[in-house]
């Protein structure tokens, strides 16, 4: 893969696109990475050769972020090359994610018996095109269509009408176009998108990709932290806020993508301890064995978690009891709040307190008087 | 040398020759006096009976509430559905960007996925009803671990575990419960305070002689099993009856991780199953025809099968040892969850779990009537769907939880399953300690044990 500067026209369409020029055919989504301190929008533009015959380009800010990808797309879009060739230009974030696509003045898309597309099938088009599940990925067309039970050449071009099981996922007598385009737009060229940010990754970058309200966004953002660097505060700060508000998958990758050398971090620890309390199950469980996964856990958690441990169901209570087990923890603060939970009428409960007890260094009147009342209650 | 083998023989000789009088014995050997049935007691607060899908759940969540606990199960093993029954994806468990049923039953799934080395899908992902589809968010297990794991967590809440046990008899006197089991060599007497029938067939409320319920047609049951010994992506599949591509598509997939953390997953069904009309796992006999219709069918496909250009070295390569049932009977409940309750999400002033899948009934093995829920709907059951009309001390949990045979067609599925078998077991373990009928128990209290341990109330 090569990198050189291109042409000031493309990178004036480019810059159009996301100006809003009238006279051009398009259809884009929002712009979902923030990049709000940049007010000059494109600086240099660079492109690459993908394994599709098309090229692509990258677009970057002055400060050196890519802001986005272009293609300009000059298949046939019918299928035997039945029908016109197509000039369209199709955008992905920096993600990978389908932003949208423009034709040039004149250009247009067409179904079969050349009807020019109406506004509706443009906009049908592009809803379809941001949906990375469509039913293409693994097939080439003549499989999608032998699959469906039908005749491919009937499916899309000069006259037919589109297989009904395929309808749903393409523009009415255009399902050659649809599987074309979506290939492109999910194919080697997007593959190629996200090689060429991860390139450029830098900690601020991933900082403003987690900052994007889209799940795909933070998901790809998280996926790209490498265990054996150290957090940007901004970026760890980020990934608490990510657990803490996002929904159960994000909060359960952000987690997962922590690393032992990322947990060194005390204030790490303290993040998700504080976010432990304010969390269902579901995500407690998954952050209580993150912590565990520590080489030194903060003395100032541990002490912390003492307040909490009446208020757990037995299942999390044993779960902090494994904890302060694996770091070897005890002292006699810890030792008496135990205790009191020998007392609970749960036997349950109060069985796991008990054996905590029973194995662990705790002396005292409180904790023998503790462990010998649960065994005459459970003689 | 010579004398001791002479020595020997005769008194190899001399054995024969007492054997022809007596008994043989060997050293160390003695007859075993003819085996009498043991007969013994128990006394337990809270019975489940039935140890699959429901049933452990059900059983841990009573554990964990401290109260005394035994599950019987009919079988070998726990976890029903999941394990005996193959069915390696005990969805659904999330809905529309946020999780919907939790609890015990998600701590087994999530203990199981992290344990195996899998991967969760990608929950983030909303479905549509047109490209992304429920199936998506399926969490696939691995049945064995998930044998084991549930059995170590009915342990650690201290259950009581008996397998091969099946109830003959079940009689209320004086607010307790008297039920006659029958197991290999044992005949047990166990009297509790509660029973929890998790027999996912309502098997011991018509023992109890409460109503129950079915229509004279049912969906087909699916024997699951896995075929290897061909290649799928070298068979000229225009030489194949289209009636075999599924069969030998299922089959392809072997991994339970997801190389593609956003693709799709489970990215196909990784076994094969053949359709068992009418299964019904009530009674040994029915189960038994269940069992062996199934393995009839699967032969009759594997030799027709083993026809086809490239598949003629198609071997079996896994079978489950039953066939897993979709319907049965359901009880008559104090509440019937209709279908219009289900996919309007109707939430109930009682409702203590959530159940989301869609309509989705088989109808004679050939289709599937599915109904999707509509953007945000999520399906509720109240608590009284899970008592009989006029009972005392007796709940269920599973498939025969009172409904409308629509609204079971989706209330059937595991994780439904799950959320009703926590939400028994709390309300049995607060019956015993209140020493009151389910139905009398105050609802906010077992709404908020529920949250308490995890799981999630429709609110």
């Amino acid at each position: 893969m090569g990198w050189i500067l291109i042409l000031p026209s493309l990178i004036l369409i480019a810059f159009e696109t996301f100006q809003d020029t009238a006279n051009k055919i398009k259809y884009l989504t929002e712009f979902t990475i923030p990049f709000d301190e940049l007010d000059e929008f494109l600086d240099t533009v660079t492109i690459s050769d993908t394994q599709s015959a098309n090229t692509l380009y990258q677009v970057n800010s002055k400060e050196g972020y890519p802001l986005f990808y272009f293609q300009q797309v000059t298949d046939d879009v019918c299928f035997d090359s039945k029908c016109r060739p197509i000039d369209l230009t199709i955008y992905w974030n920096i993600t990978g994610r389908y932003l949208g696509f423009l034709l040039e003045n004149g250009e247009f898309l067409s179904r079969r018996d050349h009807d020019e597309f109406n506004a509706d099938d443009y906009q049908t088009l592009h809803q379809l095109l941001a949906d990375p599940h469509l039913p293409f990925s693994d097939l080439t067309f003549e499989e999608l269509v032998n699959q469906q039970d039908s005749d491919y050449e009937n499916v899309d071009g000069t006259s037919g009408a589109t297989s009904k099981d395929i309808a749903a996922y393409v523009v009415d007598g255009a399902a050659y176009t649809t599987f074309l385009l979506w290939k492109n737009i999910y194919g080697p060229s997007q593959i190629a998108v996200q090689s060429a940010t991860k390139k450029q990754l830098h900690p601020k970058l991933i900082w403003h990709i987690l900052r994007s309200p889209s799940h795909i966004d933070q998901l790809w953002a998280l996926r790209t932290i490498e265990p054996d660097e150290k957090l940007n505060p901004e970026i760890e700060k980020r990934i608490l806020k990510l657990i803490e508000k996002e929904d159960f998958y994000v909060s359960l990758t952000a987690i997962s993508i922590l690393s032992e050398y990322h947990l060194r971090s005390e204030k790490l620890q303290h993040g998700l301890f504080s976010i432990y309390e304010k969390k269902p199950s579901g995500i407690r469980k998954p952050i209580l064995e993150k912590l565990s996964e520590a080489s030194s856990i903060s003395p100032e958690l541990i002490s912390a978690s003492y307040l909490i441990l009446p208020k757990l169901n037995g299942t999390e209570l044993d779960q902090w009891l494994t904890l302060y087990e694996k770091f070897d923890l005890t002292d006699s603060k810890m030792c008496k709040e135990i205790a009191l939970i020998v007392d609970n009428p749960n036997i349950f409960i109060a069985k796991k307190a008990y054996d905590f007890l029973a194995n662990a260094p705790c002396q005292g009147r409180e904790i023998e008087k503790a462990l010998k009342s649960f065994e005459v209650r459970n003689r | 040398m010579d004398k001791i083998e002479r020595r020997s023989i005769l008194k190899s000789l001399g054995a024969i020759s007492i054997g022809a009088v007596g008994p043989a014995l060997s050293k160390g050997e003695v007859f075993a006096k003819p085996y009498q049935l043991q007969k013994k007691e128990l006394e337990t607060d809270v019975l489940v009976i039935g140890g699959g899908t429901a049933g452990v759940i059900a059983a841990i969540q009573a554990g964990r509430l401290g109260v005394r606990t035994t599950v019987i199960e009919s079988g070998s093993q726990l976890g029903g559905t999941t394990t005996t029954g193959g069915v390696v994806f005990p969805g659904i468990f999330h809905a529309w960007g946020k999780q919907i049923i939790a609890g015990i039953g998600w701590e087994l799934v999530h203990d199981c996925v992290q344990m195996d080395g899998g991967d969760f899908p990608n929950f983030s992902i909303i479905p549509n009803n047109t490209t992304i589809r429920h199936w998506r968010h399926q969490v696939a297990v691995n049945g064995f671990l998930y044998t084991l794991l549930a059995e170590e967590k009915c342990k650690d809440a201290g259950i009581n575990i008996k397998y091969y046990q099946s109830p003959t008899e079940v009689t209320f006197k004086k607010g307790k419960w008297f039920v006659k089991t029958m197991g290999k060599g044992t005949q047990t007497d166990i009297i509790c305070k509660q029973i929890i029938d998790c027999t996912g067939n309502a098997f011991v409320a018509s023992l109890a002689g409460y109503d129950v319920l079915r229509e004279a047609d049912t969906q087909p049951g699916s024997l699951i099993f896995r075929i290897s010994g061909y290649d799928y992506d070298s068979l000229d599949l225009d030489q194949i009856p289209k009636k075999f591509h599924s069969e030998l598509r299922r089959n392809m997939i072997i991994s339970r991780k997801n190389d593609d953390p956003d693709g799709t997953f489970p990215p196909n069904v990784p076994y094969g199953y053949v359709y068992v009309p009418g299964a019904d796992s009530t009674t040994a006999d029915t189960h038994t025809l269940a069992n062996m219709q199934g393995r009839s069918n699967l032969l009759k496909l594997l030799r027709e099968l083993r026809e086809q250009p490239g598949c003629e070295n198609i071997r079996i390569a896994d079978l489950q040892t039953e066939t897993a049932v979709r319907e049965t009977y359901r009880i008559d409940g104090e509440y019937k969850i209709t279908h219009d309750d289900y996919v309007s999400g109707k939430v109930f002033q009682d409702s203590v779990s959530h159940s989301f899948y869609p309509i989705d009934l088989h109808r004679e093995g050939k289709s599937i009537y599915q109904e999707f829920l509509k953007e945000d709907v999520v399906a509720c059951i109240p608590l009284r769907a899970l008592i009989p009309k006029s009972s005392d001390n007796f709940l269920v949990a599973g498939r025969c939880v009172s409904s409308d045979r629509l609204a079971n067609s989706a209330l059937r599925v595991q994780a439904s399953c799950m959320g009703m078998g926590q939400a028994a077991g709390v309300a049995a373990a607060l019956a015993c300690k209140k020493d009151v009928t389910p139905l009398k128990l105050p609802v906010s209290e077992v709404q908020q044990v529920i949250e308490e341990h995890g799981g999630i109330v429709p609110r």
